[in-house]
């Protein structure tokens, strides 16, 4: 992630109101030098970082802004995979043998600079060049780009903005989220994040109110801002979301900061944010219910019916219920779909509760067949106590979506 | 000042960036290496600590001389274990940056080799350095040598360096050097 310094050129601070000055392609021009970056990275696939990193910063010719350049840099580093080079764990077991071969052989005399790697050779049964090779092997410098991220030069400008704009977070004392859409990646990253946060409904949708790193009583501050940075690429997969935040500035004063996705912004309109990742899966089974869809009724528009994995969350007690999927018809109406397949009796019986305390009436429970056994199965019981046993889609081998648009047929307001 | 002005003057980067090619040059001097050498000949039953100006000046002394170097990204654990490998005798010297100037103790080093500086001449660092090697250990006779290459900023650098430890050192340990 971007660190300040590659921030602070591009904010600006007016009567309260931090802008930034994202990179807009107005003149044409800054696309096809990024795509031409991104395809420099993929050329050096195999090569060790630093030549990467130099690589990269020759590239300072080429532009009137070297801070740009250089948060270009980082965020196309920062996507890229390095990984150690063959043997480098080796590394500290060739230091010690190399080291203690000196140590044995002291004072160094002229032309003997070969003798300790060949005495360590000769202990650990490799060549003197080998052991060179491999002295810092484990260095952060010597590992290699395995595999160049897969961009466009409109997605890096996309990334890069939104890396601006996750870099003024650092300085945020509170952060408001609001997403149409997404939540379940949302919520999941915020929890991995161990991010403090407030769950708030705003009529018909939700705001997730995160405590920021620069807040009073966070200790670590460096550490919870890594942490809540971790969370702003979850946004990317929500169709729109804004995010409203409250930065200190050096001075002490509270500065208003916001930043909305917009993707596929062009010309003077900057970018920000990202193409969106496709739907992801928790279960093969809620692959294989999703495939099923499209099959059947993906093409079909007269059945007016669509599967989508954008759910809104639903209030359940003190927690929050995201199902699995929503399912539309074109006249408005739609039900929520939740999936229960192999899971722990405990599992099942927080489902219960979380079922129980949301009272949805346009809730469907696709219910993996299998389950009804053992002690999984009275934790089974305890959820079909508290769910119509109509609106319980059962499942042999994979869920059905015939099965399951019959029942929203019925149950979806 | 400079550098911040360098961010959109293209004729400003290539100076900025030949002055970084020049400071790297003058690290990485290869008769700073020889010169190096010679003095650990002169020295050979003592225990010494080459302090370098920056990480691939200290990693080129290293993989030349086979001694191991101690950066600020190595671990505290294994810079522990080498300096304890040290005064046991099984390492004669280490390469450092920085990170041995202070808050470390192994009173068998009484050498220590300037090869470069990270901070322009600072007397506190230099003042640090030799207060290193200054530890009490018997009657032995500690020693510091600064290896500078001629004709380059390095010469003031030294210079500057001299007078600062004599400023520290009177003000602050009561012995002149």
């Amino acid at each position: 992630m971007l660190t300040r310094s590659h921030v602070a050129p591009f904010l600006r601070r007016e009567r309260g109101v931090i802008g930034v000055i994202y990179l807009a392609d107005a003149d044409g021009r800054v696309v096809p030098f990024l795509d031409r970056l991104c395809r420099l990275v993929k050329r050096l696939e195999g090569k060790p970082r630093s030549t990467v990193i130099e690589a990269l910063r020759r590239q300072e010719r080429r532009v009137r802004d070297a801070a740009r350049l250089a948060g270009i840099a980082k965020t196309i580093l920062d996507l890229c995979h390095f990984t150690p080079p063959e043997n480098a764990g080796l590394a500290p077991a060739v230091r010690d043998a190399v080291f203690r071969a000196r140590g044995r052989r002291w004072p160094p005399v002229p032309g003997d600079h070969e003798v300790p790697y060949e005495s360590a050779g000769g202990e650990l049964g490799r060549s003197a060049p080998e052991l060179r090779r491999l002295l810092y092997a484990d260095a952060p410098g010597a590992r290699t780009l395995g595999r160049a991220p897969r961009l466009t030069g409109r997605a890096l400008l996309a990334r890069y903005n939104l890396e601006l704009a996750r870099g003024v977070l650092l300085d945020a004392e509170r952060i408001t989220i609001t997403a149409r859409g997404g939540w379940r990646g949302i919520f999941r990253a915020i929890k991995a994040a161990r991010l403090m946060h407030v769950v708030r409904r705003a009529g018909r949708s939700y705001q997730i109110e995160v405590t920021g790193p620069a807040a009073a009583f966070i200790v670590r501050s460096n550490r919870y801002g890594v942490r809540l940075a971790r969370v702003v690429p979850a946004l990317m997969q929500a169709p729109r979301w804004r995010l409203d935040a409250e930065v200190r500035g050096a001075d002490g004063t509270i500065a208003h900061f916001r930043v909305r996705g917009k993707p596929r912004a062009t010309g003077s309109r900057a970018p920000v944010g990202g193409p969106g990742k496709r739907a992801r899966y928790d279960s093969a089974w809620e692959r294989s219910l999703a495939a099923d869809f499209r099959q059947r009724f993906g093409r079909d528009e007269r059945s007016g019916w669509t599967l989508s994995r954008e759910t809104s969350p639903v209030t359940a007690g003190e927690e929050l219920f995201i199902p699995d999927f929503t399912v539309r018809h074109a006249d408005g109406r739609e039900a929520m779909v939740e999936l229960v397949g192999f899971w722990t009796p405990e599992y099942l019986e927080a489902k219960a509760r979380k079922v129980a305390a949301a009272g949805i009436d346009n809730l469907i429970l696709v219910v993996y067949r299998g389950l009804a056994v053992g002690k999984a199965g009275d934790a089974l019981a305890a959820l079909t106590t508290v769910v119509d046993a109509e609106r319980i889609v059962w499942f042999a081998a994979q869920p059905r979506a015939a099965e399951v648009v019959r029942a929203a047929e019925r149950w979806a307001r | 000042m400079f550098a911040a002005s360098a961010r959109r003057s293209p004729a400003a980067r290539r100076a900025l960036r030949a002055f970084h090619d020049r400071e790297r040059l003058v690290r990485l001097a290869e008769g700073k290496l020889r010169e190096a050498e010679r003095i650990l000949r002169a020295h050979p039953a003592e225990q010494a600590v080459l302090f370098c100006g920056g990480t691939d000046a200290a990693e080129t002394v290293s993989r030349e001389l086979a001694i191991p170097m101690i950066t600020g990204s190595t671990p505290a654990s294994e810079r522990h274990a080498l300096l304890a490998a040290m005064s046991r005798g099984d390492i004669r010297a280490v390469a450092s940056v920085r990170v041995l100037d202070e808050g470390w103790d192994v009173p068998t080093a009484k050498l220590g080799i300037v090869l470069g500086d990270s901070t322009r001449g600072s007397g506190r660092q230099h003042a640090q350095r030799l207060g290193r090697l200054l530890r009490r250990q018997g009657d032995a006779i500690a020693s510091l040598y600064e290896i500078v290459a001629a004709g380059t900023y390095e010469f003031f650098s030294s210079q500057k360096r001299g007078a600062g430890v004599k400023r520290v050192s009177e003000g602050q340990l009561g012995f002149g050097v």
